[in-house]
């Protein structure tokens, strides 16, 4: 084989980092490569965000802006794995050929591959769209926690999950069986 | 939200105004939207429903500032002390594509992150182009591959599954994805053919906390776990006699609105 057996996967989320650790941990490096492709330089604990924008209390950022370096395990260092990279970077457009194709990014940067992934998740709105890099988020943050301590009467627009509550429960396969 | 705005800056003065007839969409059970709506209101959080407001593009960009004495008036005339402005809108729910396109209609939802693969932004690639949906989430087999470019696969919030998007969602496809890539690498590299597994619905579950007060009656945690089997047959495991059973608080502090699950994200990305 001249080439290897690329799979790029775009977007780093649970979705995305998730598929990526088990095809590092099971493909082969002479044989295959993988390239995660995400816009932001961190992974944000969305169960979390809510309470983080409206309070200080307990620096939430800190634990749930997660940098991608270790990604592929704590020995590894800079996003790399057996056989993956990480790739901070946004993807402008894509492409097929017959039996694959290629994902070109922002700046001109042009990226072949065998298989891809496409795992780029919900677009956020109000108070949950934070900013794409991790420097930026504790000013952004400072900015909706000074509106919410000022004001003296707020309207939540919108009684879904996210208005009336917080949202996401992604552990009830754990549930002890008594419950 | 409310219930965290509540909790933390305990003497603003919280509304709810949404279109539905109740909180959360109609996956769920009256009953539980209708408790939400009540617990919402005992702990002093004004609920108003069907009807709707008017925002100002600021509030859409996130820059509305806090406005002091402004007050809003909804469609329906009621008149709302409202110096901030929250657009808090549920991430997609992609029930059946009808609803959704209902949904943003009235509320304004962004979506999913697939605008880069429309034909206008990717005219290159017309298979992916076409597994979008009019909602722009991708269709895909259950191998979760495109069914029009089997080389191509989606994952997490965008696939146009009808199912809540949510973490255990993204969970569930992360490996689903990987291993059917492997077994399609197997497969060319050996010259044979592998067999594919295909994606089955894990339990749909939401829990929604109200502040972190943890003491009846000020915190409420409400989860409802429909368990699809295969089909569209649902078996509700934690229903009794079709009514579905709503859980007390204790579970609420454990899970969200103590830990908030943050030692699992860290886990995830080894920084723990």
């Amino acid at each position: 084989m001249s080439q290897k057996t690329s799979i790029i996967i775009i977007g780093g989320g649970a979705a995305g980092v998730g598929a990526a650790q088990v095809l590092d941990k099971k493909l082969d490096p002479r044989r295959h490569s993988v390239t995660l492709i995400t816009e932001f330089d961190y992974m944000r604990h969305h169960p979390a965000a809510l309470r983080a924008v409206v309070t200080s209390e307990g620096e939430l950022e800190k634990d749930i802006t997660l940098p991608f370096d270790l990604i592929f395990g704590k020995d590894k260092k800079g996003g790399k794995g057996r056989l993956s990279t990480l790739k901070i970077a946004k993807v402008s457009s894509v492409e097929e050929t017959a039996d694959g194709g290629f994902v070109h990014l922002e700046g001109g940067q042009r990226l072949f591959w065998d298989y891809l992934v496409v795992a780029t998740g919900s677009e956020w709105n109000g108070p949950l769209r934070w900013p794409s890099l991790r420097k930026d988020v504790p000013a952004y943050l400072d900015t909706w926690r000074e509106k919410f301590a000022s004001a003296k009467s707020v309207v939540v627009v919108g009684g879904g999950a996210v208005g009336v509550g917080e949202f996401y429960l992604p552990v009830l396969r754990t549930l002890p069986d008594s419950f | 939200m409310a219930g965290e705005i509540r909790d933390f800056h305990p003497s603003a003065k919280v509304t709810v105004v949404q279109k539905a007839r109740l909180p959360l969409n109609a996956t769920y059970p009256d009953k539980l939207r209708q408790r939400i709506a009540t617990e919402l209101e005992e702990r002093g959080v004004r609920v108003i429903v069907n009807d709707t407001v008017r925002l100002p593009q600021a509030v859409l960009d996130g820059a509305d500032p806090v406005t002091p004495g402004r007050k809003i008036t909804t469609a329906k005339g009621n008149i709302i002390p409202a110096e901030l402005i929250v657009r808090s809108l549920s991430p997609p729910h992609n029930l059946i594509s009808d609803m959704y396109l209902f949904q943003v209609a009235t509320a304004g939802r962004r979506g999913v992150n697939t605008s880069f693969l429309t034909a206008a932004r990717s005219p290159s690639a017309p298979r992916i182009n076409g597994s979008l949906n009019a909602a722009g989430f991708i269709e895909t087999a259950d191998s979760l591959q495109l069914k029009k470019n089997p080389r191509v696969f989606a994952a997490g919030d965008v696939v146009a599954f009808p199912e809540q998007h949510t973490l255990i969602k993204a969970g569930a496809h992360a490996p689903l994805v990987a291993g059917n890539i492997i077994t399609l690498i197997n497969a060319e590299e050996n010259k044979g053919k592998g067999t594919l597994t295909e994606y089955v619905k894990p339990t749909d579950s939401i829990a929604i906390t109200n502040g972190r007060v943890s003491e009846p009656p000020f915190t409420l945690l409400l989860i409802l776990i429909p368990l699809q089997t295969r089909g569209s047959l649902y078996v509700d495991l934690f229903t009794f006699f079709g009514r579905p059973i709503i859980i007390g608080n204790w579970l609420s502090t454990m899970l969200k609105s103590k830990g908030l699950m943050v030692g699992a994200a860290k886990g995830l990305m080894n920084q723990s």
